[in-house]
């Protein structure tokens, strides 16, 4: 839910490709697993099924690609099923485990090692795509994906070469407020009071600028976001704000339409 | 074992159920049994006031089920885990979606208490430690920011800079880290919901605070102060919220 409810300035379409979940079937009935597959096969958000009949030949697939979902018959065949599940829980921690199951007499095994997704054969549609969708959505939200973000980010060059009348000037992006068109130049008001008069179209300084970043909000202002305070329907203006100082910039209506748009309900 | 004392509620409707299972628990010093009940609903009102670490639950009950009990348990948000403890194992089938700690089939042993035992400690030091993740990767990386909706447009603004939100009717007040209040035109409960943040704890039904601006609670007078720039506020925090605050052990002290 929260996802779909924090204004993400990245592209959300973009992420959810990034992110598809790759499934193991652990069965040993033909029909079981085809019915499944089917299932499967048809959810844009699976990228991979692979299948085998029992937990011997599981471990070793799981040691090669690493499943987001095992998909695990039980009691499974296989003389190293209860390896398997330990094995599972132990050493890949974010693979999420589902017993599927002819009866429901499983389920205190299920509930004593942690396995609290539970589906009975003839798998449902419905429940299982459930389950897909909330391990995408665990699979987004990942402690490693957000600390490989932050890594990415620390260590990458911020700084970008604006031309002045005199040469050039180095900014960090998050350094900028706004810039205001002025014909060929373009004004540019930076944090701690500063303004630069740069060399450059608005629309080469927009070309430059981290487009998930920045919003072209009419045809003379490129705002930062991060510095988005308030937006005005009535006037179709924008409230940026930094230490303790507010600017007031206008936005097409388009703009305000969209900025106003809420994603909360 | 882990030496860290551990509070338990047992409910069951035999009284025998309850003294066997209270004769086990003697063998595990670091068990604290707070609190044991044979009706289901006096059994639930007892878990609200004392907020156990453990509920001993059993299922088949006269005046309510055992999975409601624990649903009304997580529905409230309560942090107690939750052991099912029944002769019947036809119960864990519908117990799963309940996510207990583990499930019970009478007649159990010592050992399986152990198992119990040894889960829970294991379980709460992974809490512990996402939690610790989690505000390490928010302090780290730039917050993302969340449109709220105001009488005439949205603000936009990050749970970092949100120092406090009161429920005002049917809106919801944000006290602004810049010594700003703003009126949101949604209920305080969705809000939450929508921030989904560790940071922000509930202190009273109409209220959250940022923890991150916390400096002083008193706890004679029930009273939390929250601190930020110039500004100081004052605000009362319930009992169950306290007790609450400081089973999350989040603030390092001496024993």
């Amino acid at each position: 839910m929260l996802l779909s409810l924090v204004l993400n300035f990245k592209s959300r379409s973009t992420n959810r490709m990034e992110h598809k979940i790759c499934v193991l079937i652990v069965d040993s009935v033909p029909e079981s697993v085809t019915h499944t597959q089917e299932i499967l096969s048809v959810n844009l958000l699976i990228e991979r099924i692979d299948i085998v009949e029992d937990s011997d030949q599981a471990l070793l697939k799981i040691l090669h690609f690493n499943p987001d979902i095992v998909l695990l018959e039980f009691p499974s065949k296989g003389e190293k099923a209860t390896e398997l599940l330990q094995f599972i829980k132990t050493k890949f921690t974010d693979t999420t485990i589902v017993f599927i199951s002819d009866s429901k007499d499983n389920a205190v095994q299920a509930i004593h090692n942690g396995i609290y997704h539970y589906l009975l054969k003839p798998v449902q549609k419905d429940k299982l795509n459930r389950i897909i969708g909330q391990v995408h959505l665990i699979k987004q939200n990942s402690v490693q994906l957000k600390i490989k973000q932050i890594i990415e980010k620390s260590t990458e060059e911020k700084r970008l070469r604006f031309h002045t009348s005199k040469g050039y000037i180095l900014i960090d992006q998050d350094e900028i407020l706004y810039c205001m068109a002025d014909g060929i130049f373009t004004e540019m008001y930076l944090t701690r009071n500063r303004m630069e008069v740069i060399y450059m179209f608005l629309s080469k300084i927009e070309a430059l600028v981290d487009p998930n970043d920045f919003l072209r909000s009419s045809r003379k202002y490129l705002i930062n976001k991060r510095y988005i305070r308030k937006v005005f329907k009535n006037s179709n203006t924008i409230l940026l704000f930094h230490d303790g100082k507010e600017y007031l910039v206008k936005g097409s209506k388009q703009h305000i339409r969209n900025l106003t748009k809420l994603n909360i309900d | 074992m882990d030496s860290t004392n551990i509070s338990a509620i047992i409910i069951d409707d035999e009284p025998e159920a309850i003294h066997l299972l209270e004769m086990y628990l003697r063998f595990f010093p670091n068990i604290q049994v707070t609190g044991k009940e044979t009706q289901a609903q006096k059994g639930l009102d007892l878990v609200k006031q004392n907020l156990p670490d453990l509920v001993f639950l059993d299922i088949d009950m006269p005046d309510m089920n055992g999975l409601q009990v624990a649903d009304q348990i997580h529905s409230e948000n309560f942090r107690s885990e939750i052991v099912f403890t029944t002769a019947h194992p036809k119960y864990a089938y519908d117990a799963i979606d309940i996510q207990p700690l583990d499930f019970l089939v009478k007649p159990f042993c010592i050992e399986d208490l152990e198992i119990v035992i040894h889960k829970f400690q294991e379980k709460t030091e992974k809490k512990k430690f996402s939690r610790k993740v989690e505000l390490f990767i928010q302090s780290q990386s730039d917050a993302p920011k969340i449109k709220l909706p105001t009488t005439n447009g949205v603000l936009i603004t990050g749970v970092k800079d949100i120092v406090m939100m009161k429920s005002k009717a049917n809106n919801c007040n944000l006290y602004l880290q810049d010594g700003t209040i703003e009126t949101i035109t949604r209920n305080l409960n969705i809000l939450a919901e929508t921030l989904n943040s560790p940071a922000l704890f509930k202190v009273s039904r109409s209220t959250f605070i940022n923890l991150k601006y916390l400096k002083r609670v008193d706890k004679k007078n029930l009273k939390c102060l929250i601190s930020f720039g110039h500004n100081v506020l004052e605000e009362d925090i319930t009992k169950s919220h306290l007790l609450h605050l400081e089973k999350l052990d989040l603030f390092p002290t001496l024993p």
